[in-house]
């Protein structure tokens, strides 16, 4: 079986000037996206990056999103995110995000300082001398509060004190607070976590609909976010020069720069296109997008790799020619390749759900893209390269154009 | 019979077969001597028990005597014999992992089962359990570390100013005094300064170079023109090394406890100044123990010995040798019981217990069965038993250690110190011996506790105390003379510099840990439910599955006879795959099953790259062998620069990912490894047989 007939060569090159337009539009236009500069499409980023708590939570009866949001509110959470999992196995299956970053609002954490009577000038009355906290952290998750104080501390006047701050809960239990070191009386206040107190909340309103335990509940601090998002561009960036560099070194200087800018092609446009889709950008993404860069990178130096054979084969040729040639020779492999990997995707495509289906997504769309930069990016680009390095300097390679009879395969 | 032995005598009948073999046949006669020396050494290490060297030896036997063969030529031959003997070990590895896999019905050997001890486990997001992220608080820990600093300035300005004298802790009469004189202060933020205002009526040249030089080596100062404002602060060196002890010593207190708790299968790593804790499972309530008790602080005591009493010595006279645990001896020491009256240290013969661990069971496991046995004896009141895990050097040359077992002590009941009364402590080289090594751990008390180990010091000159972490003794140093000042050293047993530096870096982390509790909070969390995890395995695996054999069909169909080549090489390559996985110890998750399922897909990429140009070679006119010989050589530098360049995206994810991102990209570079081996060696022997069957005249049919 075959997909094309041997020998024929196909004009790619002929078409390069729209296409060319067309991918720069593709990138500055993904690019817009992702900072969030097109008015009405805004970016989505998953809780990985952001911060935030997300809870997956099944329930035993049949409950809508809009129940769902309406018990997430009322348990005071702002805009929560309700989202129905497709799930073959449960029927009432929702994720559930709330997007604030930490669970203590400013307006709490002041609430808390009164509290232990960390805050200045507080009245005699409300604390008598020595229960005046030296110090108070809040742990980045907003689930913890510790305290100093100077003396040591009477634990049941803090309990009675923080359960009457509005909007937190203490974490049930009896060592709780607790004296986390005698040494400086260092005092330990363990709150309900956001997962906690949205599940207590959820039941609350929907009573026996609601599940005891949430399925998965996950919570990522401001900071780790932003560390994982940092990571994640560096491991891109890395990645780019590496694969420059072998390029540059394999090939030669002019064949690198296409490669790279197919790369960063496909990766910023699959994301754009996801975004465009509505999809959220999380870390699945990223690793998608790390797929699509070492295949992108395959494709395109499969075909480098045959435009320097040919190189030797072709003399004279134009390289305009030598890409087309070489680009038709390889056109039953990259169809077929892609094929097999969009096949063994399409799988997780069926039967996936969540995450593994977005990624699945990513994956094909990236496929799609890595396919065509090569022909449409990466080619013409060196081409472009090619011709103005050696019209400038490289006189012998013209003379030998113009010379040498060209004998096409 | 013992399986070993019947291996031996498997391994035996071939290498004498082999043997009878060489002695008849004159062609290659050096080969099979080989060969059978090979399956007689393998005959030997089976004898002794060696599981890997017997299969690694028997496996080279079988390949040297393939390689005897009159097939193809030689270098088939070879090739043909490595490609089998990596099967037999893929398959070898996975054994006991298909086993389970498949409920049973793929029997196993328990010869096979106790010797292949690696496993494809199943990760956390498809079993269900907690993953916990701490995040070491630098900035307590520099905190404490500049109050310590502080409490030290405040003494040595006592002193400066005369209001104070000797070792001993100046009293609170004497620091009030102080702030009449000089304002110290320790500010809230930032957390690594102290400032010090000599005040009006005070003679700001009493603040000396002297007293300077004590502190510049670990801060820096500025001083203001009039001489009466300084800054310090901690310098960047002393701060960065106070940010890698912090996060050792977190660590390290975590592993404690989650070894303690017995949980085998948790998985503690660190990530800058993050440690995460992985726990499979889905009780509810152990992970609460998990969480509270990684967030205590770690209970740090001293206690005496009581060496007077030769307990154990009692017990051994008494107990009968069958109500004694497995691996259970007695051993003497001579312990200094204090001073006579001349002066002399007084010594006493004691006995001790010392339980050996089992071959198969962990220190923890080991101590418990010491702990139900201790339980049973008649330890005397106001005593109890203190068990310390000894270590034994198995290599004198790296000094690589490995735990031995337990040794009791018969400790007092009473705490007479504890970790609260412990201000730092730290390993410093020991200068007395002219700087060629020599290590001890320097302690600083705070005043209550200098006050106390004074008074302890001094009424037990010439005894032991132990330190005990967490209900464990560390080390049980002898008490040399009466120690004021709330300043101790404790000096190391071993006579050779590098142990000692070893184990004072051990102390100084336990002394630490009760003193200035590790400051870690959690930063995330993640519960991932089993129901879930369940879901998630059937779904990942049947869309592995089913994009598996889609890939085979298309290529069967595409293909057709050549179709079966690339089939065989992919299915090898997932074989090949999983097997190198388990024996990195890999965990299967979700991501990594994705990466799986796509590299099946890649790995078809370079039977594509062969074949096409297989096909082209053809077109112009070619002959079989010519083709397929053409064919690979001309794709080979395709497949490799393609390859590679996905190694490196892998690497580099591997290198800064997190988490589920790093266990893809693991999959991601072992698949593509495997795939360039089963696309260029192991699809070439295919063909090469092909090509020779079909011989000069025949069609090679691509489809």
């Amino acid at each position: 079986m075959r997909f094309f007939a041997s020998g024929k060569i196909y004009d790619f090159m002929g078409l390069r000037r729209y296409f060319f337009a067309l991918s720069f539009g593709l990138i500055a236009f993904s690019l817009l996206l992702l900072l969030g500069k097109i008015p009405g499409i805004q970016p989505k980023f998953g809780t990985d990056f952001k911060g935030g708590t997300e809870v997956e939570v099944a329930f035993n009866g049949p409950v809508t999103t809009a129940d769902v949001r309406k018990a997430v509110e009322d348990a005071g959470f702002d805009s929560p995110d309700v989202v129905r999992v497709e799930s073959s196995r449960q029927d009432n299956h929702y994720l559930i995000r709330v997007q604030e970053v930490s669970t203590l609002t400013d307006e709490q954490m002041a609430a808390i300082e009164r509290a232990l009577c960390f805050t200045p000038n507080l009245p005699e009355s409300e604390c008598p001398p020595g229960s005046h906290a030296t110090e108070v952290r809040f742990s980045p998750g907003g689930d913890k509060v510790t305290a100093r104080f100077r003396d040591a501390p009477d634990l049941n006047r803090i309990r009675e004190r923080m359960v009457a701050v509005k909007g937190i809960q203490l974490r049930p239990g009896e060592n709780n607070p607790f004296v986390q070191s005698a040494r400086d009386h260092k005092v330990e206040i363990q709150l309900m976590s956001r997962g906690d107190q949205l599940v207590a909340g959820l039941k609350r309103a929907l009573g026996a609909k609601a599940p005891d335990r949430a399925l998965r509940s996950e919570w990522i601090g401001p900071r780790a976010g932003a560390q994982l998002r940092d990571s994640a561009v560096k491991s891109i960036a890395i990645a780019l020069v590496f694969i420059m560099a072998y390029v540059a070194f394999r090939f030669d200087l002019r064949f690198a720069p296409g490669g790279v800018v197919a790369l960063l092609h496909d990766a910023l446009g699959m994301v754009g296109i996801l975004i465009l889709l509505g999809k959220e950008i999380n870390l699945t993404i990223v690793a998608a997008a790390l797929v699509i860069v070492g295949y992108s990178v395959n494709d395109t130096v499969v075909i480098y790799d045959r435009v320097r054979e040919n190189l030797g084969k072709l003399r004279g040729a134009s390289f305009r020619h030598l890409i087309n040639v070489s680009t038709s020779e390889m056109l039953g492999r990259t169809l077929l390749t892609n094929a097999t990997v969009q096949i063994s995707l399409l799988a997780f495509f069926v039967w996936g759900t969540g995450a593994l289906k977005d990624f699945a997504l990513a994956l094909t769309i990236g496929l799609v893209l890595g396919t065509y930069s090569t022909i449409y990016v990466a080619l013409p680009l060196t081409e472009w390269l090619d011709r103005a390095l050696f019209q400038r300097f490289g006189a012998a390679r013209k003379g030998s154009e113009t010379k040498g009879a060209a004998t096409p395969a | 019979m013992a399986p070993n032995l019947i291996m031996t005598i498997a391994c035996g009948v071939i290498a004498v077969g082999l043997g009878v073999l060489a002695a008849l046949v004159r062609a290659r006669r050096w080969v099979l001597v080989a060969a059978t020396l090979s399956a007689a050494a393998a005959a030997g290490a089976a004898y002794s028990n060696a599981f890997w060297p017997m299969v690694l030896l028997g496996l080279l036997g079988l390949c040297i005597a393939f390689t005897a063969t009159n097939l193809l030529d030689l270098g088939w031959r070879v090739r043909t014999a490595i490609t089998a003997a990596l099967c037999t070990l893929g398959f070898l590895v996975l054994w006991p992992t298909l086993s389970n896999a498949s409920g049973g019905k793929l029997p196993v050997p328990a010869y096979v089962r106790d010797n292949v001890e690696f496993r494809l486990v199943a990760g956390l997001d498809l079993r269900g359990g907690l993953r916990l992220v701490y995040t070491v608080d630098v900035d307590e820990a520099i905190k404490d570390k500049r109050d310590s600093y502080y409490e030290s300035m405040r003494r040595e300005l006592a002193t400066l100013f005369g209001l104070h004298q000797g070792d001993e802790s100046p009293s609170e009469e004497a620091y009030k005094k102080l702030r009449e004189k000089v304002n110290l202060e320790a500010p809230r933020r930032p957390a690594n300064v102290i400032r010090l205002e000599v005040l009006p009526g005070t003679d700001p040249g009493k603040i000396d170079e002297r007293f300077l030089e004590r502190y510049t080596g670990e801060l820096s100062f500025t001083r203001s023109p009039d001489r009466r404002q300084l800054e310090f602060q901690i310098r960047a060196a002393v701060q960065t090394q106070i940010r890698e002890r912090a996060v050792q010593q977190a660590r390290e207190i975590i592993h404690r406890r989650v070894d303690e708790l017995g949980l085998r299968e948790a998985a503690i790593s660190t990530r800058d100044e993050d440690i995460i804790v992985e726990v499979p499972g889905e009780d509810e309530k152990s992970f609460a123990t998990i969480r509270e008790i990684i967030s205590q602080t770690a209970r740090l005591e001293f206690k005496l010995l009581d060496d007077q009493t030769d307990f154990f010595g009692q017990v051994r006279a008494t107990a009968a040798p069958e109500s004694l645990p497995e691996g259970l001896e007695f051993y003497g020491e001579v312990a200094p019981v204090g001073l006579d009256a001349s002066g002399d240290v007084r010594t006493n013969q004691i006995t001790y217990a010392f339980l050996k661990k089992g071959e198969k069971e962990t220190s923890q496991e080991a101590l418990q069965r010491l702990r139900e046995w201790v339980a049973t004896l008649p330890v005397p009141p106001d005593r109890e038993v203190g068990y310390e895990l000894e270590y034994r050097t198995v290599d004198e040359v790296t000094l690589k250690q490995e735990e031995a077992g337990w040794r009791t002590y018969l400790l007092k009941s009473r705490a007479e110190i504890t970790g609260d009364m412990i201000r730092d402590a730290a390993a410093v080289p020991d200068q007395s011996t002219g700087g060629f090594g020599g290590w001890y751990v320097s302690l600083t008390f705070t005043e209550q506790g200098g006050r106390i180990f004074e008074r302890i010091t001094g009424d037990n000159v010439k005894r032991r105390f132990a330190i005990i972490l967490d209900g464990r003794v560390e080390s049980a140093p002898v008490i040399q003379s009466r120690i004021p000042g709330g300043h101790a050293q404790i000096t190391l047993g071993s006579p050779d510099p590098e142990v000692q530096l070893r184990d004072a870096r051990k102390l100084e982390l336990v002394l630490r840990s009760g003193a200035l509790p590790a400051p870690i909070s959690p930063s995330n969390e993640q519960r991932i439910g089993p129901t879930l995890g369940r879901d998630a395995i059937d779904l990942g695996i049947q869309g592995a599955i089913g994009g598996s054999l889609l890939v085979l069909l298309f290529m069967l169909i595409y293909y057709q006879r050549a179709g079966i080549i690339a089939d065989v090489s992919v299915v090898m390559n997932l074989f090949l795959q999983l097997a190198v996985l388990a024996t990195f110890g890999a965990a299967m998750t979700l991501p990594g099953i994705a990466g799986l399922a796509l590299t099946i897909g890649m790995s078809v990429d370079s039977n594509v790259l062969v074949n096409e140009r297989i096909r082209e070679e053809l077109a112009l006119g070619k002959s079989p062998r010519a083709a397929v010989e053409i064919g690979y050589k001309r794709a080979l530098s395709a497949i490799i620069d393609g390859q590679l360049t996905t190694i490196i995206a892998g690497v580099v994810l591997a290198q800064y990912g997190t988490g589920p991102l790093k266990g893809f990209a693991v999959t991601l570079i072992v698949g593509v490894i495997c795939s360039i081996f089963t696309g260029v060696v192991v699809s070439r022997l295919m063909f090469d047989l092909w090509v020779r069957m079909i011989g000069r005249q025949g069609r090679l049919d691509l489809g």
